[in-house]
């Protein structure tokens, strides 16, 4: 004779949890999937990220007025460093196509494994 | 014949529900105040950059190694460390253990002045000079291209193109093909109503705050099923740090280049060109037939990003006498992320890859 199993009331909240996502994910999916949701979310993204990109202008100006950066004027510093950065990497891969040297950046200089492994199946059946 | 429960088994049940509603209520406090977990286990080093583009090479653990690198592609929306999330939960610690010598050509967010880099750009241009990187770094002309969702697309359109090498064995994970079967995104881009033109003159870039939004109503209320089952779980540090792990990876996304996600809309989830053969990059038609090579399809059951049936057609469309496909129990991220993935894809892939590999 085995002792009952004790209900265990968080276990079953967890089950309820489970259920009720996958139900809400399954009808909240279906009425998405309408044509009058899509063209509805549609022209909300669009009005949201207007608006978002019309605050940043104005609040753009206010940064000017206060002799402060943009996020726009910081951006373009980082833009001309990486065209700066580009801009090497030209001169490098130029030179070497002068060189002949390896593209490859040089590296600390760490053993490389050589290139010789074999699946564990063929290793095994040569050692036998 | 079952007995009434004891008063010792209902003591020791009380006992632990309160014990774990304490644990609850002091982590929980701890949670607020602590720093997000570290992610990325593997040394790894930069070795070319270009913009938004990296690529990375990984110190090998093994001390014999594979004579064919293996290059992984990661999504552009997506931050690498997802395959590289802690030691004994990364994709590439598993293939560095296992002898492999691997790269992996990962995505920084890209700049307003890179709003015009497009599909091409990342095809015919980001691509080809990694793999170049990659065959100079190894010393070795053939490589695996191995790529993960959007990876799969733009490497999937790469090896269409260049189907004379130099990649030997080719591996897509959830890649999507079939842009007619994407669900909610195909509703929610239809050109009846989406203007992306528009979006794109607007905004340059699209902002990641639109991709995690557009992913989350994939799944409209599981956020908020998994920060009740978050407190749930606050008792459980291991619990908690991959919930965190996970959650700080979700949240990490990437803007896309304004272009590349307009001739995303346009070629591939308005006109299918993959799948109707249509597509065109740098003036030349991206045939999948075209593609040769040994190739691996792995997909999941459960995906609720790409459908299965956004991404079996590839199977099917592909050139290759050489391939199968791997459908595994598991969603988008689990199936190469967690526990679900140490188990039945990282082994399976090994498997496939050793015998391809010398």
């Amino acid at each position: 004779m085995s002792e009952a199993k004790l209900p265990d009331p968080a276990a079953m909240l967890r089950d309820m949890l489970g259920q009720w996502e996958k139900t809400s994910n399954e009808a909240m999916t279906q009425l998405m999937a309408t044509n009058e949701f899509g063209r509805a979310m549609s022209q909300m993204t669009s009005m949201s990220l207007e608006a978002k990109s019309n605050f940043s202008e104005i609040f753009g100006k206010v940064l000017t007025g206060m002799n402060l950066p943009t996020r726009d004027e910081l951006l373009t510093v980082a833009t001309q460093i990486r065209d700066v950065d580009a801009r090497l990497d030209r001169i490098e891969t130029l030179l070497v196509k002068l060189t002949g040297a390896s593209p490859v950046a040089a590296r600390p200089a760490a053993p490389r494994p050589p290139r010789t492994r074999k699946p564990a199946q063929l290793a095994d059946s040569k050692k036998s | 014949m079952s007995s009434a429960p004891t008063e010792a088994g209902v003591a020791a049940r009380v006992t632990a529900t309160v014990e774990r509603a304490i644990q609850r209520n002091i982590k929980g406090l701890e949670y607020f105040g602590s720093a997000a977990p570290v992610v990325g286990a593997s040394e790894r080093d930069l070795i070319h950059s270009r913009g938004t583009m990296l690529l990375y090479h990984y110190r090998p653990l093994a001390d014999e190694i594979f004579r064919i690198p293996v290059l992984l592609v990661m999504a552009t929306s997506s931050r690498g460390y997802i395959l590289d999330l802690a030691p004994g939960q990364s994709f590439v610690e598993f293939l560095l253990k296992r002898g492999y010598d691997v790269y992996m050509l990962d995505w920084a967010p890209p700049t307003a002045a890179e709003k015009h880099l497009d599909l091409n750009t990342y095809v015919n241009d980001f691509l080809p000079d990694c793999i170049a990187r990659v065959q100079a770094d190894s010393g070795e002309t053939d490589v695996t291209l191995a790529a993960y969702c959007m990876g799969g697309v733009l490497s999937t359109m790469y090896m269409a193109l260049n189907p004379d090498g130099p990649v030997v064995n080719f591996v897509t994970f959830t890649t999507p093909i079939n842009w007619q079967k994407m669900g909610l995104f195909s509703t929610f881009s239809d050109k009846r109503w989406f203007d992306v033109d528009r979006l794109v003159e607007s905004l340059g870039n699209v902002p990641p705050e639109v991709i995690v939004a557009s992913f989350d109503m994939l799944r409209p209320v599981s956020r908020i099923a998994g920060n009740i089952r978050l407190w749930d779980n606050m008792w459980n540090d291991e619990a908690v740090t991959a919930f965190r792990r996970l959650e700080r990876w979700g949240n990490d996304t990437l803007p896309l280049a304004g272009e590349y996600f307009r001739d995303t809309t346009k070629k591939l989830m308005w006109e299918n060109g993959l799948v109707e053969r249509t597509l065109e990059l740098g003036g030349r038609k991206v045939d999948i037939g075209n593609i040769k090579v040994p190739f691996l399809h792995v997909v999941a059951e459960h995906d609720h990003i790409v459908p299965y049936e956004a991404s079996s057609p590839l199977f099917k469309m592909i050139g290759s006498t050489d391939k199968e496909e791997v459908i595994l129990k598991g969603g988008h991220v689990s199936l190469v992320a967690g526990a679900n993935a140490q188990k039945r894809l990282w082994p399976r892939l090994d498997q496939w890859l050793q015998e391809r590999s010398l």
